[in-house]
């Protein structure tokens, strides 16, 4: 006898068959015995990014538990890890889960972001055994009706759990054919994906580096309207959960988005008349500028393991207490950020650029407005490397910290040339280029944190030293703070050195070379600025 | 893995009540386990409801998992699988007889199917045969249940003696009274005196009783459908004691591990 493979683990039923009818579909050829019905409520969480979907799971809390279950064909697959928490209790960040196997397996899914209920079912459910003539179980199945809400009377969804037995594969497959004959069918689209898109929101990929469908021969202003337009959309997903406070990614990814949109216009100075550039980019700023704070505090209070790592015991104490101000000023900033986006003059001005992107614009021509992108794009590529290459001449240890932020700025927006316009630059050759630059960039940026921090600290330190009352934990604490940041600042800086040796190694410098040739030859016409490739 | 073994030299001694018991008791504590029902006569798989295999070759050079394998059956209880018995086991002692290191072939064997397992219960047929030869080079424990009168005394001494002779390790040999009756003054008496002279024995005594009569009625393990009854309760905890032997080395030092010959 050859073993049948049962096909897959769960199948759909017609919603309207009750297990009656079931029942007396497969009694003449089995034996049955029906276990008790179960009705529960379940409640689904992810992020906004749906790291828990994406990542082929699903976490649920039912009965009690807190479960991370397998996504099969959009439903609880086999269960992974389970940990007893109750429904009003369940954490809003993996860092607050109860150390464990669950944990472990859902943090590199959602990492920072906070979990949030995307849906409640009801469940009901009723165990179902076939046996043979000598009464021993030949296959089982759990027969499931899912409600919509507690007191719904018909279910939208009904599906069949098949759990066969191990040498019992023949009666597996009578009893699945059975069950066909009824109606029974693959699924095709599994139950929580039909309940999240009736509902309204449907599980989507989420990301900062989306597809612009640029092409070499578009004009540029064309391009970085694309850009700006999808960048936008972008910042304003954002928005609801900043406002409700829901995790610190959403201002983060606002602020990038803002950011870019910022940076596009710099990049591609000369797109739109002086005037209309200026105008733009002040607003983008305003939007940057405006969350500045919230920002700070929100890089502090994620560090707050960290900070206390880094301190001994006697000192962690009045640690505390700066944290303890900062949550609270941060409060204050959330309250202001919120203020702004709610405000109407906000949403007039974000309104109007988005009409303004929204369709090629009907302004003024300027010189470069109707060029196609690739090869200008090649050439200020070549331009702002050249430009990192003649820095990197002068640099010593010595050198002021201020040339070291100039060449950060420099690597910033050579990074966002490429990453922006990947898509006009030949597939697979940018890599390396990109990995040395991510390596740089990491290293100026905790450069740069470091140098912020510390500043910070210090400003705070001398607002407390105003306040009345006894301040020597606190000076010790923030001095301690100060002495390791500077230290790791320095680190950082002779990381930074052989970083960008590499970086300007030759290697990397025909990549670059390469790279804008190809782009430059792409394209059509003959910008000025490919002439430099 | 580890491969335990029910298994003694007489029939009717409560051996296949301890394997059906104690493979159940191992998969109520989480363990994934294969019972292995070797005596032709099947009781073991009836204990669970489980028709004998379909009869396969064992006409080969050597035993091989597939023949094994298409015939392993899933319990009742998940987690708990039966590899039924089967007529061609009567022959398996001349099949193995015609192989190359005949003596190891079962073990190699149980190797193969143990991948999936952490523990296999072998039911073993009676005698000293190849076959049983086979079974003691392949387990950590040999679980032999006594009854206890001056006859069975006399056939544990044959165990010893037999694994003496082969120079097979005696410390892997664990003796408890089975079937044993209060009121008999010669059972409680060899209860008394034996483990004097073997302080391997386990401490729990399995009682004489009808229960395990009614096993074959209900076709499943009185630890299943009575935890409660007395006879339950001394085998759950005889399965206890056996755990914990097998996870820890034994008074006199020596680990349930086979040893790599």
């Amino acid at each position: 006898m050859e073993s049948e493979r049962v096909p897959q683990k769960n199948c759909q039923i017609p919603a309207e068959l009750e297990s009656e009818g079931l029942c007396a579909a497969l009694e003449p050829t089995f034996g049955l015995r029906l276990g008790e019905v179960v009705r529960a409520k379940a409640t689904f969480y992810d992020t906004f990014e749906w790291g828990i979907w994406f990542g082929q799971r699903l976490l649920y809390q039912s009965g009690g538990q807190l479960c991370l279950c397998e996504r099969d064909h959009d439903w609880i697959g086999d269960l992974r890890r389970a940990t007893p928490i109750a429904a009003r209790r369940v954490p809003r960040f993996v860092w607050e889960f109860p150390e464990g196997d669950l944990r472990r397996e859902v943090e590199p899914l959602v990492g920072i972001r906070a979990l949030m209920r995307v849906a409640r079912l009801w469940i009901q459910e009723q165990p179902v055994e076939l046996l043979n003539r000598e009464e021993k179980t030949v296959f089982r199945f759990d027969l499931t009706a899912l409600f919509p809400e507690g007191g719904a009377a018909e279910p939208f969804y009904r599906l069949c759990h098949f759990r066969p037995l191990r040498g019992y594969e023949a009666e597996a497959a009578k009893a699945i054919e059975i069950l066909r004959a009824l109606g029974a069918r693959e699924i095709s689209e599994g139950p929580l994906a039909i309940f999240l898109r009736e509902q309204g929101s449907p599980p989507r990929h989420y990301t900062l580096r989306p597809s612009f469908d640029l092409r070499p021969d578009l004009p540029v202003r064309e391009t970085a309207r694309r850009i700006i337009h999808r960048m936008l959309a972008i910042a304003h997903e954002n928005e609801a959960g900043i406002k409700e406070d829901i995790d610190t990614e959403f201002l983060h990814d606002y602020r990038i988005c803002m950011r870019k949109i910022r940076s596009v216009l710099s990049l591609l100075k000369g797109i739109y008349p002086e005037e209309k550039t200026n105008e733009l980019k002040a607003l983008f700023e305003r939007c940057c500028d405006a969350t500045n704070s919230l920002r700070d505090f929100d890089v502090y209070l994620l560090a707050r393991d960290q900070y206390t790592r880094m301190l001994p015991e006697v000192l962690r104490a009045p640690l505390q207490e700066v944290f303890h101000d900062f949550g609270r000023e941060r409060r204050r900033a959330l309250r202001k950020v919120v203020r702004d986006l709610s405000s109407t003059e906000y949403r007039a001005s974000i309104e109007k650029v988005e009409r303004f992107f929204s369709a090629p614009a009907d302004i003024l021509e300027t010189d470069v407005s109707h060029e196609p992108a690739g090869p200008l794009i090649a050439g200020r590529i070549y331009k702002r490397y050249k430009r990192i290459l003649k820095i990197e001449r002068g640099l010593g240890s010595d050198t002021p910290d201020e040339v070291l932020h100039k060449v950060r700025i420099h690597c910033k927006k050579l990074r966002y040339l490429i990453e922006f316009f990947s898509e006009l630059l030949p597939e697979g050759e940018t890599d390396q280029i990109e990995k040395q630059l991510r390596r740089l960039q990491t290293c100026l940026g905790v450069f740069n944190d470091c140098s912020v921090q510390q500043r910070s600290l210090l400003q705070y330190w001398e607002r407390k030293r105003q306040e009345s009352g006894r301040h020597e934990g606190l000076a010790l604490c923030i001095g301690g703070l100060v002495a390791l940041l500077y230290h790791d600042q320095q680190e950082e800086r002779n990381r930074f050195h052989n970083t960008l040796d590499d970086f300007c190694s030759p290697q990397i410098a025909r990549a670059v070379k390469a790279v804008c040739v190809d782009s430059a030859k792409s394209g059509s016409g003959s910008a000025e600025d490919s002439k430099a490739a | 893995m580890k491969i335990v073994s029910a298994y003694s030299i007489k029939g009717g001694v409560g051996k296949t009540a301890l394997s059906v018991n104690l493979a159940y008791a191992l998969q109520q504590s989480g363990k994934r386990t294969l019972l292995v029902d070797l005596d032709p006569q099947g009781a073991a798989a009836f204990f669970f409801r489980v028709s004998p295999a379909a009869e396969f070759d064992l006409e080969l050079d050597e035993l091989t998992d597939a023949g094994f394998k298409r015939n392993i059956r899933e319990s009742d209880y998940p987690g708990l699988d039966i590899l039924p018995s089967n007529l061609a086991y009567r022959n398996l002692d001349i099949a193995l007889d015609r192989m190359r290191k005949s003596r190891k072939q079962l073990r190699w064997l149980l190797d193969d199917l143990g991948v999936d397992y952490d523990f296999i219960v072998l039911d073993c047929p009676p005698n000293i045969t190849l076959l049983s030869e086979n079974v003691f080079r392949a387990s950590s424990m040999i679980l032999a249940p006594v009854i206890p009168t001056p006859l069975s005394e006399r056939t544990l001494e044959q165990l010893f003696d037999f694994f003496k002779e082969v120079e097979l390790p005696t410390e892997i040999i664990v003796p408890f009274f089975s079937m044993a009756q209060k009121r008999s003054r010669i059972h409680q008496e060899t209860i008394a005196h034996l483990p004097v002279r073997y302080p391997m024995f386990l401490r729990t005594v399995i009682p004489f009783t009808v229960e395990i009569e009614k096993m074959g009625l209900r076709r499943m393990p009185v630890l299943a459908y009575g935890p409660k009854l007395p006879v339950a309760q001394a085998y759950s905890a005889l399965c206890k004691e056996i755990q914990e032997r097998l996870e820890k080395p034994d008074v006199s030092g020596a680990a349930y591990t086979r040893k790599n010959s």
